[in-house]
């Protein structure tokens, strides 16, 4: 009865450890959206990045290590949005400008072939 | 005789019943919204396309989350499952934006290298009809005082030994060489001097 009861909470509580490898892992993903321009370009999925993975470590302090993990792959899902968001719109703006440069051209091919 | 506690007792495992057996599950709000986003963007040729692993990944998401909520789970394990799938449809989406938008730099590099050369061989061939514009103009300026000259010395002997040669404007005589010389020097605009 002790047992069954025993295994029952192992289950329930499937993680005894700390995600420590998972922080890490969360928190390199935010810096490198941070580097990529995620700061700039995605503030508020940033924001919630970085909130979600300080409230992580607060749950590892409390040995609450099941909320802890969800909110650091939670926080990861984010910065991985805040990473390509930046990328996608610093790709959109290079595409934008290379069209630009090229109508310039056109223009003065334009200009230039008339006497 | 049935006491508070009694009814309680009895009622409970009723209600757990209805609960458990009461047909589909309440529906999740999180749920819901990460299943409409993500069948919205399945419904998309581009994310489909461009996006097919990002994609993949939500519909793993929604389908943990919607296997939790058909068996009744805990609703913050729903949410979580629901809220990761909707940001990877987020991430598909703009995922297939960024490589749409890359495929474009690419291609627009290339589109680029050709419009510079139009403009090198437009500039080239405006250099060109310059340079043989102002050539004509120089030809017929020259041939016009050719013309001048010959009006002027109708003789047009000024060129053997024997000649001397004068202009309107100087009334002055010179010896042949002299003259050469002279021609040469009021028709510094001319290539080649008068020989």
């Amino acid at each position: 009865m002790l047992a069954l009861a025993g295994i029952v909470l192992m289950a329930s509580c499937a993680s005894t450890n700390p995600p420590n490898q998972k922080l890490t892992e969360t928190d390199m993903v935010i810096q490198a959206a941070q580097a990529a321009g995620g700061t700039e370009y995605a503030p508020l999925e940033m924001r919630e990045a970085s909130r979600k993975l300080e409230l992580a470590r607060e749950y590892v302090k409390d040995k609450k290590f099941i909320q802890a993990e969800r909110l650091a792959d939670e926080a990861r899902v984010d910065a991985e949005l805040a990473h390509v968001k930046a990328e996608s719109a610093k790709a959109q703006k290079a595409a934008a400008d290379l069209k630009e440069s090229i109508r310039v051209l056109q223009e003065e091919i334009r200009r230039s072939t008339q006497p | 005789m049935t006491t508070p506690i009694n009814a309680l007792k009895l009622s409970l495992p009723m209600l757990m019943l209805v609960v458990s057996c009461g047909g589909p599950p309440a529906p999740n709000a999180m749920l819901v919204d990460a299943k409409a986003n993500f069948e919205a963007a399945q419904a998309d040729e581009k994310i489909v396309q461009l996006a097919p692993v990002q994609l993949k990944e939500a519909e793993e998401s929604l389908i943990i989350s919607n296997r939790l909520w058909t068996s009744r789970a805990d609703k913050t394990k729903i949410d979580h499952h629901a809220y990761i799938s909707d940001q990877k449809t987020d991430i598909a989406r703009e995922t297939a934006l960024r490589n749409a938008a890359l495929a474009e730099v690419e291609q627009g590099e290339v589109e680029r290298q050709k419009v510079v050369l139009d403009v090198r061989r437009a500039e080239a061939e405006r250099s060109e009809r310059i340079a043989s514009n102002a050539l004509a103009q120089a030809q017929q300026e020259r041939a016009a005082v050719w013309q001048n000259w010959k009006r002027v010395r109708p003789s047009a002997a000024w060129c053997s030994p024997l000649a001397t040669c004068s202009s309107t404007q100087e009334k002055r005589t010179f010896a042949p060489a002299e003259c050469l010389q002279w021609m040469n020097s009021r028709r510094s605009w001319a290539n080649t001097p008068i020989a």
